[in-house]
C-alpha cells in the first residue's frame, strides 16, 4: 500500500509522530501541571480553576480513592457527569491512582446504566447529584463499593457554590430525590485525602486507561479497551496535525460536547492538556443561548462538535455579533458536516469548519481534513500522521483508488480489543492489527476519505449512534408488540432520525405510550421520534426474514 | 415435519440467543408463539423443503438445528439456524449441503439466502460451500449468498424413473 496522502500534507505536518513522548495520561498531566502551573486550566460557569489548583484536588481524590476506598491499580471507576469542573479532577484522580475510567452517559436510564456498570465490574462511581437517582436504582445489583457524588457548585468558590447548589435543587428542582446508603459527597472525599500519602503507581503505556462503551457492529455495548498508549499516540496525532497554527500556553478551547464521549475525550481534554490550554466547560450545550453567551465571554481560538451544533449556533441570532477573531480552528466529527453549515461558518467566523472521521475503536480519530484550506471537501480528508486507511473488498484484499469497500485503519491508536469480549475483537481485528471500522467509503486520488455508507446498521442522530436492533429490542419487550423495526429517517435538525414501525397486538397501543416506554429504558437520542402502526405483519422474504427496505418503500 | 412437532419445534426456537433470533429473522422475536411455529411447521411438500436435526434426549427427540428453502419460479431462498451451543460443528453445513442436494434434486436453478453482514460464520460457511457473497437491495447491513446449482445425475434418474411410474399408473 503506498501512503499516498503523505504529498498532501500541509506543510509543517510531520508524516510520523512520536508517540513515546510520555508514559502515561497521568504523566501527560504532571508535566502539564508542572509548566503551565499558574496558567488557568478549566472553566465552568465563570469559575476557573488554574493547573495548580487542579493538581492539588487530584492528589487529593487519588489518595482518597486508593487510600481510603482501597482501590489498586486496574480498578474500574465509572464517571457519571456532564462537562463540570468536576469531570476532569476526577478523570485525572483515576489515573494518578492507576485505575481504569468508565465513562457513563449521565442521561442513561437505569437499565443502560446497570449493564455497563456489571459488564465493566466498576468498583466505585463518581455521579453529579442530578443523576444519583439512576444510581440508586441499579447500584445494588452491581460490584459497586464506594458512590460519591458530587453537586454542580461543589468546585465553586464557597459562597457561589452553596447559591448554586440551592438554585440547582430548591429553585430549578433539577435533582430527583435520591437515597445511597454509604454515598459520600466530593467534598468530603477531598478533606479525607488531604490527610493522606498517595502512593505513587507507576503506569506504561500499555497499562488501560479507558473502558469506553460502543455499540460496535451490533449494538450490543461493548467496552474498547482504550491504553494509555492508545491516548498519547491520538493527542500527538491531533497536535501533529494543528501544530503549525497553535502554540503552547495560550490557546482557549471551547467544549460543548460531552466529554463522556471519546471524541471530545481525546480532541479537548487530552490534546489541548498537553497544549497548556484553558478548557472551558460547556455542561449543557442544547441551551444554545446559553452556550452563545459563554462564547461572547472568551476570546476563544478552538471549539469542536457535531453538524447539528454548528448549525444550531448559526441560527442563533446573537451568535453573529460574537468576537471570533481569535478563533483558529472548529472540528467537526461524529456526522457529517453539511456545506451549507460548513460555508456560513466560514463566512460568519472566519475560521475553517474542518471535518474529522474517528470511531471510539480507534481513541478516536484517524482522518481529518487539513487546516491550510478553509474549502470544503466533502470528505473526511487525509489519514493522520501514523495512521494507515485501506480501502478493502469482502475478502479483505485492497481495493484501487476510487472503488468503495470497507475502511480498515492501522495505527498506533487502534484499541486493545473489547473488553472481555474475544469473539467480538476477532470479528473487527485482523492478525496483522487492522481494525475493519465497518464504514463503507473510497479513497480519491489525493489520499482523501470519503465515507458513503455503512456496514454497521445504524442510525446517526446528531453524532450519536443508535443501533436499531436495541430500539426493536426496547420496543418488543411491551406486550401489546408483536412486531417492530427501527430504521432511520433523513431529519433536518439532527441528521438522521429513530422511526419504528410497530406491529400491534393490542390495538389500544399508542404512540405516546410506546415513545413513553422507551424514555424508561433509552437515553434521549435514541428514542424514536416517529412511531407507525402496521396491521399486517412485518414484510417478510418467502423463509421468514423481516426486509427493512420493503418496510422503507411502504 | 408434521402439525404435531410445533410443540418441540417452539421450545427449541425459545431457547436461541436474541443473536441468534436476529441472524435468522433479522428482527428481534420477543416469543414465538404458536402461530408463527405453526407457518413453520406447516410444509407445503410442493414448493418448500425442512430439514430438522434432532438430538435424542431421554428417548425424548429434540430438535436442535433446522433449515428450509421455499420456491420461487427456478430459484429459492434458504435459511438455515443452529442451536448456541451447538455451533460451529459442522452441523449447519450439512444441513445447508442437504437442502442443495434436495433444491438440485428439483431441478432449481439457483439458491440463495440473506444474510447479515455482520454474520461472518454464516458467510464463511456459505462461501466454503461456493456460495458468491452478493450486495443486497437492504443496503450494506444484509448481503446474499447465492449459486448455481448442479445438474444432479441422479435425480435426472429418479425423475426419469418416476415419469415412467405415472405412464405406468395411467394405463
Amino acid at each position: 500500500m503506498k501512503k499516498i496522502w503523505l504529498q498532501h500534507y500541509p506543510a509543517g505536518v510531520p508524516h510520523e509522530v512520536d508517540t513515546a513522548t510520555y508514559a502515561s495520561i497521568a504523566d501527560v498531566f504532571a508535566q502539564s501541571c508542572q509548566r503551565y502551573h499558574d496558567r488557568p486550566a478549566f472553566s465552568s460557569l465563570g469559575t476557573t480553576l488554574d493547573y495548580e489548583e487542579v493538581e492539588r484536588l487530584t492528589r487529593n481524590f487519588a489518595a482518597y480513592l486508593q487510600q481510603h476506598c482501597g482501590l489498586v491499580k486496574g480498578d474500574r471507576l465509572a464517571i457519571m457527569m456532564p462537562n463540570v469542573l468536576q469531570y476532569p479532577v476526577v478523570l485525572f484522580a483515576a489515573f494518578r491512582a492507576g485505575l481504569i475510567v468508565v465513562n457513563c452517559n449521565p442521561l442513561y436510564t437505569p437499565r443502560e446504566l446497570e449493564h455497563q456498570l456489571k459488564d465493566s465490574g466498576a468498583k466505585a462511581i463518581v455521579v453529579l447529584e442530578n443523576f444519583a437517582r439512576t444510581v440508586q436504582d441499579v447500584v445494588n445489583k452491581t460490584a459497586i463499593k464506594t458512590v460519591v457524588t458530587t453537586q454542580l457548585g461543589d468546585l465553586f468558590p464557597p459562597i457561589k457554590g452553596l447559591l448554586t447548589n440551592l438554585v440547582i435543587k430548591y429553585k430549578k428542582k433539577m435533582v430527583p430525590s435520591w437515597q445511597i446508603e454509604g454515598a459520600v459527597s466530593i467534598k468530603a472525599a477531598l478533606a479525607n485525602g488531604a490527610k493522606q500519602i498517595l502512593d505513587p503507581v507507576p503506569l506504561t503505556q500499555d497499562d488501560i486507561a479507558f473502558l469506553q462503551y460502543t455499540g460496535g457492529t451490533t449494538g450490543v455495548p461493548k467496552g474498547a479497551m482504550l491504553s494509555h498508549g492508545n491516548m498519547i499516540a491520538n493527542l500527538e496525532q491531533i497536535s501533529a496535525w494543528i501544530g503549525p497554527e497553535f502554540k503552547e500556553g495560550v490557546e482557549i478551547v471551547v467544549t460543548p460536547l460531552p466529554l463522556y464521549h471519546v471524541f471530545a475525550l481525546t480532541a479537548n481534554l487530552l490534546t489541548f492538556l498537553k497544549w497548556g490550554a484553558r478548557n472551558v466547560l460547556i455542561a449543557n450545550p442544547r441551551d444554545i443561548p446559553g452556550l452563545v453567551g459563554e462564547l461572547a465571554k472568551v476570546p476563544f481560538t478552538a471549539i469542536t462538535g457535531v453538524n447539528t451544533l454548528f448549525a444550531a449556533l448559526l441560527r442563533d441570532p446573537d451568535f453573529k455579533n460574537i468576537d471570533t477573531r481569535a478563533l483558529k480552528l472548529a472540528f467537526g466529527g461524529g456526522m457529517p458536516v453539511q456545506r451549507a453549515v460548513a460555508e456560513q461558518w466560514v463566512a460568519v467566523t472566519g475560521a475553517g469548519l474542518i471535518e474529522g472521521y474517528g470511531l471510539t475503536e480507534a481513541a478516536p480519530l484517524v482522518a481529518g481534513n487539513p487546516l491550510d484550506s478553509n474549502l470544503y471537501t466533502g470528505t473526511v480528508g487525509l489519514p493522520f500522521p501514523s495512521t494507515e486507511i485501506c480501502i478493502c473488498s469482502e475478502s479483505g484484499s485492497e481495493l484501487p483508488l476510487g472503488e468503495v469497500g470497507e475502511v480498515y485503519v492501522r495505527g498506533p491508536q487502534v484499541m486493545q480489543g473489547y473488553w472481555q469480549k474475544p469473539d467480538e475483537t476477532e470479528k473487527v481485528m485482523t492478525a496483522d492489527g487492522w481494525l475493519r471500522t465497518g464504514d463503507m467509503g473510497f479513497m480519491d486520488d489525493n489520499g482523501r476519505v470519503k465515507l458513503t455508507d455503512r456496514k454497521k446498521d445504524m442510525i446517526v442522530v446528531s453524532g450519536f449512534k443508535v443501533f436499531p436492533n436495541e430500539v426493536e429490542e426496547v420496543v418488543v419487550a411491551l406486550d401489546a408488540v408483536l412486531e417492530a423495526a427501527a430504521i432511520g429517517v433523513p431529519d433536518e435538525y439532527s441528521g438522521e432520525a429513530v422511526m419504528v414501525v410497530v406491529v400491534r397486538l393490542d390495538p389500544a397501543l399508542t404512540a405516546e405510550h410506546v415513545i413513553a416506554h422507551c424514555r424508561s429504558q433509552l437515553t434521549g437520542y435514541k428514542v424514536p421520534r416517529h412511531v407507525v402502526f402496521r396491521d399486517e405483519p412485518l414484510p417478510k422474504t418467502p423463509v421468514g426474514k423481516v426486509l427493512r427496505r420493503l418496510i422503507r418503500s411502504e | 415435519m408434521h402439525a404435531d412437532d410445533a410443540e418441540a419445534v417452539k421450545n427449541s426456537l425459545n431457547q436461541l440467543s436474541p443473536t441468534a433470533r436476529r441472524y435468522r429473522f433479522f428482527t428481534p422475536v420477543k416469543e414465538f408463539t404458536d402461530e408463527m411455529v405453526g407457518r413453520l411447521v406447516d410444509v407445503d411438500p410442493a414448493k418448500e423443503f425442512a430439514v430438522v436435526v434432532l438430538r435424542s434426549d431421554d428417548g425424548q427427540e429434540i430438535p436442535i438445528a433446522g433449515g428450509r428453502f421455499v420456491v420461487e419460479g427456478r430459484d429459492c431462498e434458504f435459511s438455515l439456524v443452529v442451536g448456541d451451543s451447538l455451533q460451529g460443528q459442522g452441523i449447519g453445513r450439512r444441513i445447508l449441503k442437504a437442502l442443495m442436494y434436495e433444491a438440485s434434486r428439483r431441478g432449481l436453478n439457483k439458491i440463495m439466502g440473506y444474510v447479515l453482514t455482520e454474520n461472518l460464520a454464516m458467510i464463511a460457511l456459505g462461501q466454503s460451500l461456493k456460495f458468491k457473497l452478493l450486495d443486497s437491495d437492504e443496503g450494506p447491513s444484509v448481503q446474499c449468498l447465492a449459486r448455481q446449482l448442479p445438474r444432479l445425475h441422479v435425480g435426472f434418474l429418479e425423475k426419469m424413473v418416476r415419469r415412467l411410474r405415472n405412464r405406468q399408473l395411467k394405463i
